[in-house]
C-alpha cells in the first residue's frame, strides 16, 4: 500500500540569479529535483502547487521577507510540513535564531561549501522522507496493509470534493465477510486474520485508482473515483467472486462470502456528503444481507417528487383551502362541536 | 603589479578557486561576464543615492563571490555592508573608499575570464 519513493522536490526561493545557478551547480548528481523561485510572492504559490520535500528560502527578499514567508507557510496546513533551510548572507546570530524559532529546520551561510550543502539537504530530505513514513504508517491498518478508517474518512471529503469539481461520478462500496464471527469461533483467530489479510490482498489488487480501506472489525471500504453505481457493481460483483473462489489452505472445503453494498454520487446533486454516501451504501449492504448474503446490492437515493406528483399535491391542497371556507363544511363542522359538547355536558 | 608591453602598470588578475569542479566553469564565466553590467549598476545607485538598490547589490555579490569561489569578494562587500549601518546621510562618504578599492578587485576578476577556460 505503501507509495513508491519518488524523486523528492527541493524549491529555491532567491532573488539572486547568482545563488539559484550556483544551487543548480552545486545540487547536480543529487537525487532531487530543484525547482526554483526570484521573489516571494512565487515562491510561495509554487510551495502551494508543488508541495516540495524541502525549501531552500533567503532571508532578504523584498516585500515579504524569508521570516514572513516562512510564517505564511506554517500556517497553511497544505505547506506546514515542508522542510525550510534558510540560506541567507546574515551572520546575525539573531536572525539564526529567529528563524528556527518560527520552525526551520536549518541554516546554511552564503558562501556556502559545496559539500556541506550537499548534506544538509540530504538529511533534510532523510528527515523529510521518515516523517512521510510515520505519517502513512499512522494511516494504514497493521493486520491488513490497507488504509485504515482514519485514511478513509479523509479520503472521501477529498474524493467527493474532486467529483463535485469536476462533475464526475463516485462510488462508494462496503463489503462485509459473511459470518465472520461464526469462523473466527470455528477455526480460530489465527485462521480470522488470515482471512482479513486475504480478502484485504483480493479488495486492494483491483483498479489502481481504487482505494480500498480497512473501515473496521471485517468491514472493508472501496472508494472508486469516477465510476457510476453500474460499473462499481461490476467491479464489486468481480471481487466478491474472487473472494468466493478462494482455496483456503487447510480447509479446501470451506467457502468464505462476503456481501456488498455500493452508492454513488449521481442523483445527489451538491448535497451529497461522506456521511449521506457512506449511509446509502450501508443500507445497501443490510439488504444485501437481508437477501441472504454474498451478493451486491446498490443503494439509489429517493428521488425528489416528480413535476406531475408535485402539481396534483399544489391542486390537492387548493381544493382543501377551498373545501375549508365553504358554507357546507362550517355547518358540518359546527354541528361536530355542538354534538361534542352536548357529550361533555352529559358526563 | 604586473606591467604590460607599454609599461603601464596593470593589476594581476583573480582566479576562482573552483576551476576545476563539475559544472563550475560554466557558471563562472556566466559570472565574469556579468561583471562589467554589475560594475556600473553599482556606480549608478551610488551616484544616484540609491541605498536600496546599492545595498542590495553588495548582499548579492556578498552572498554569491565566495560560492563562485573568490572569497575576496565577499570579505570586501561585509566591509561595505558594514558601513551601511551609519547614518543615512553620511553612507556615501563612508562606502566611498572601500566602493573603489571594491570595484577594482572586479575589474581583476573580470581579467581572469579568457584565462578560465569553459569545459
Amino acid at each position: 500500500m505503501a507509495e513508491e519513493n519518488p524523486i523528492p522536490r527541493v524549491l529555491a526561493i532567491d532573488d539572486s540569479e547568482l545563488i539559484h545557478r550556483l544551487l543548480e551547480t552545486r545540487l547536480q548528481g543529487e537525487r532531487l529535483e530543484l525547482h526554483s523561485a526570484s521573489s516571494s510572492e512565487k515562491g510561495l504559490n509554487k510551495a502551494r502547487a508543488l508541495k516540495p520535500e524541502v525549501i531552500l528560502l533567503d532571508i532578504g527578499l523584498d516585500g515579504m521577507n524569508g521570516f514572513e514567508l516562512l510564517e505564511k507557510l506554517k500556517e497553511d496546513s497544505e505547506t506546514r510540513n515542508i522542510a525550510v533551510i534558510f540560506i541567507s548572507g546574515s551572520n546575525e546570530p539573531m536572525d539564526r535564531v529567529k528563524g528556527l524559532d518560527l520552525g526551520a529546520i536549518d541554516f546554511i551561510t552564503t558562501p556556502f561549501d559545496a559539500f556541506e550543502l550537499k548534506a544538509r539537504v540530504r538529511s533534510a530530505l532523510r528527515t523529510q522522507h521518515l516523517m512521510k513514513l510515520l505519517e502513512q504508517r499512522a494511516q494504514l491498518d497493521g493486520l491488513t496493509g490497507l488504509w485504515n478508517r482514519r485514511y478513509f474518512d479523509q479520503r472521501m471529503i477529498q474524493e467527493i470534493s474532486e467529483a463535485k469539481r469536476h462533475s464526475r461520478p463516485l462510488s462508494l462500496v462496503l463489503c462485509d465477510i459473511d459470518r465472520f464471527k461464526r469462523l473466527n469461533d470455528q477455526f480460530g483467530h489465527p485462521f480470522g486474520d488470515s482471512v482479513l489479510e486475504k480478502i484485504a490482498q483480493i479488495l486492494s489488487g483491483g483498479r489502481t485508482s481504487d482505494i480500498a480501506c480497512r473501515y473496521g472489525g471485517e468491514e472493508f471500504g472501496l472508494i472508486l473515483p469516477s465510476t457510476n453505481i453500474e460499473s462499481g457493481t461490476e467491479v464489486a460483483e468481480r471481487l466478491r467472486m474472487a473472494i468466493e473462489s478462494i482455496v483456503w489452505p487447510g480447509n479446501p472445503d470451506l467457502v468464505v462470502t462476503t456481501s456488498f453494498g455500493i452508492c454513488d454520487t449521481e442523483n445527489f446533486g451538491d448535497d451529497i456528503t461522506p456521511e449521506t454516501m457512506l449511509k446509502n451504501a450501508d443500507s445497501a449492504l443490510y439488504k444485501a444481507k437481508e437477501a441472504g448474503r454474498n451478493r451486491v446490492e446498490s443503494a439509489h437515493p429517493k428521488k425528489s417528487g416528480s413535476k406531475r406528483s408535485k402539481k396534483i399535491l399544489r391542486t390537492l391542497f387548493l381544493f382543501c383551502i377551498e373545501f375549508m371556507q365553504s358554507k357546507t363544511f362550517q355547518r358540518t363542522l359546527n354541528r361536530w362541536l355542538k354534538k361534542i359538547q352536548f357529550r361533555e355536558c352529559l358526563r | 603589479m604586473l606591467k604590460d608591453q607599454q609599461g603601464t602598470q596593470i593589476m594581476a588578475p583573480i582566479f576562482s578557486d573552483f576551476l576545476d569542479e563539475p559544472g563550475m566553469p560554466k557558471i563562472i564565466n556566466m559570472f565574469l561576464d556579468e561583471i562589467p553590467k554589475r560594475i556600473a549598476a553599482l556606480e549608478l545607485f551610488f551616484n544616484e543615492d540609491n541605498k536600496d538598490e546599492f545595498c542590495k547589490m553588495i548582499h548579492q555579490l556578498k552572498g554569491a563571490g565566495g560560492g563562485y569561489g573568490f572569497p575576496m569578494i565577499t570579505r570586501m562587500a561585509s566591509g561595505i555592508e558594514k558601513k551601511f549601518r551609519v547614518p543615512k546621510k553620511e553612507w556615501k562618504q563612508e562606502v566611498q573608499k572601500n566602493l573603489e578599492d571594491f570595484i577594482s578587485t572586479l575589474h581583476r576578476i573580470h581579467a581572469g575570464k579568457d584565462i578560465s577556460g569553459d569545459t
